[in-house]
């Protein structure tokens, strides 16, 4: 399978030889007609010519087949027409080509609006001038608009601050100046007008610790911007906003509540829950849900589900650690109070004591709390056991 | 469990808590019914552990006189029948499949088989030998 197709450039060439072969078939025939003549002559130089004369021959006996009448009528006119013919098509062709280029455009009646940097803000530099002043002049389009945007490009590079300068709307039929323009002299004219770069009203901490500053101090920001917490704006009422007053003070008093306010501003509500949601609301705006991997895995790690590394088999027993052996294995003093000394029980409690000392997975407090449990049990039987003899 | 199904109800937006027709799924810890019994089974089993093991000890040894044992017996009977360990089986975590789990990972052998094929199981790799 060939890894490339015929290129159409090939058969286009082919196509070429084709035509040109067809269009000057004078040529051949008139090499033909002489071999014919001299066809008894067996020369070698003959020989050698005859064949190519004969594969032309044939040749165009099968491209001329289709086209008769070309043959029959003088073929060297013949064949400079066709070729003249072929020329001015393609020269048609073209024009066509041409022609659809032409077609008229809706010209934008607002000013376009140029990027231009003032020349006082920064220098471009007299090299970085003349190059785009050459450019410009190269260029085929709007000279100037090119200028303005080549000098755009290279301002954005350096300068932050970029201002915008309005432009009156271009006439149809103004014509760009012949000769390149100057920079100075293009920007000298201009009135500019500052804008700035950063819109109103955008509040973006770039930290967290400036973020919570934020939120704890009750600042002010738009609500598009805010965190996990919404707070208000708080409200700043003046006097002369309140309106009209209510007219407490005007009437004479009931006398029905004798005791000043004070005494009763000291009783304050319990409010548990809102004591809890204000601290929760403390605590949340202080930590922040883990932004990586890392920081969650950390997290589990601290909260005591993941291994910690070197791994550790007795990871989250470090309670005991402090706790001695003796306290597991020596549990005898724990039936010293109610067992008896001898008989089944005694046997039974002991055999426990035992079990238990070889336990390693109890804490001590569980190894005492079995043992308790084993205690109830018997007193809650010390009727039966002592029918039975056992206690 | 009325506090279960309270819970599941709270998961359904408001507007549809009270209409038949639900069009969002709802999605919870569990994978179905049946991983919740599991649950609560195993909270039994939990509860009663110590007392179970106990109560089993003075059943099965041979010092104490007989009537203790059958005593014990007695009150092993009592005992909710959740508590016991057998009650409880080992389901897949994620689609709650009670058979054909691989014990470790706590997930059913599809499952597992899934998730190791997009190498998301540390140190779990394609047997070829």
């Amino acid at each position: 399978m060939q890894a490339l197709a015929p290129s159409k450039v090939g058969m286009s060439h082919l196509k070429k030889f084709w035509i040109l072969i067809r269009t000057q078939p004078g040529r051949f025939l008139s090499s033909s007609s002489s071999d014919s003549s001299d066809s008894s002559s067996s020369d070698s130089d003959d020989e050698k010519s005859q064949p190519k004369i004969k594969k032309d021959d044939k040749k165009l006996e099968s491209r001329d087949e289709p086209q008769p009448s070309v043959k029959s009528a003088d073929p060297v006119k013949a064949s400079l027409k066709l070729n003249e013919l072929l020329q001015a098509i393609i020269k048609d062709d073209l024009a066509l080509k041409a022609e659809a280029l032409k077609l008229s455009t809706a010209t934008s009646k607002k000013g376009v609006f140029k990027k231009i940097t003032s020349s006082a803000e920064y220098n471009l530099g007299k090299d970085m001038a003349d190059a785009i002043d050459g450019v410009a002049s190269i260029s085929k389009g709007n000279k100037e608009q090119v200028k303005a945007d080549l000098v755009d490009k290279v301002a954005s590079m350096k300068a932050p601050v970029i201002e915008h300068v309005m432009e009156e709307p271009l006439k149809e039929k103004e014509v760009p100046p012949s000769e390149p323009i100057n920079l100075s002299e293009l920007l000298g004219g201009m009135k500019v007008e500052k804008v700035a770069t950063t819109s109103k009203g955008k509040y973006e901490p770039h930290s967290r610790s400036s973020r919570v500053k934020a939120l704890i101090d009750n600042a002010s920001y738009d609500e598009k911007q805010s965190g996990f917490i919404r707070r208000r704006p708080q409200r700043q009422f003046n006097r002369d906003e309140l309106g009209p007053s209510a007219g407490l003070s005007e009437s004479v008093p009931l006398g029905i509540f004798t005791e000043s306010a004070q005494t009763l501003s000291d009783a304050k509500p319990l409010l548990s829950v809102w004591d809890k949601m204000s601290q929760r609301e403390l605590r949340l705006a202080v930590t922040y849900p883990p932004s990586n991997i890392y920081e969650e895995m950390i997290l589990w790690t601290n909260q005591g589900k993941l291994w910690k590394f070197p791994i550790d088999n007795e990871q989250g027993w470090e309670e005991e650690q402090s706790v001695p052996f003796s306290e597991h294995i020596f549990l005898e003093k724990h039936l010293q109070d109610w067992c008896p000394k001898k008989g089944p029980v005694r046997h039974f409690m002991e055999l426990v004591c035992i079990g238990l000392s070889k336990n390693p997975h109890f804490t001590v407090e569980e190894k005492k709390a079995h043992i308790e449990g084993y205690r109830e049990y018997f007193v809650s039987k010390t009727d039966t056991l002592k029918e039975l003899g056992a206690m | 469990m009325n506090q279960l199904f309270r819970n599941a109800i709270k998961a359904i937006p408001f507007c549809l808590q009270n209409s038949n027709v639900m069009f969002q799924q709802v999605r919870s810890r569990w994978a179905d019914n049946r991983m919740i019994r599991d649950f609560k089974r195993r909270q039994c089993v939990v509860q009663y552990a110590d007392e179970r093991l106990r109560l089993r000890t003075l059943l099965k040894n041979k010092i104490l006189p007989e009537a203790i044992r059958e005593d014990a017996r007695a009150k092993i009977m009592e005992l909710p029948r959740n508590s016991h360990y057998l009650r409880t089986t080992y389901r897949c975590a994620l689609t709650s499949r009670g058979r054909g789990n691989v014990w470790p990972f706590r997930l059913s052998r599809i499952v597992w088989r899934d998730i190791a094929d997009h190498n998301r199981i540390s140190g779990v790799q394609r047997a070829m030998w």
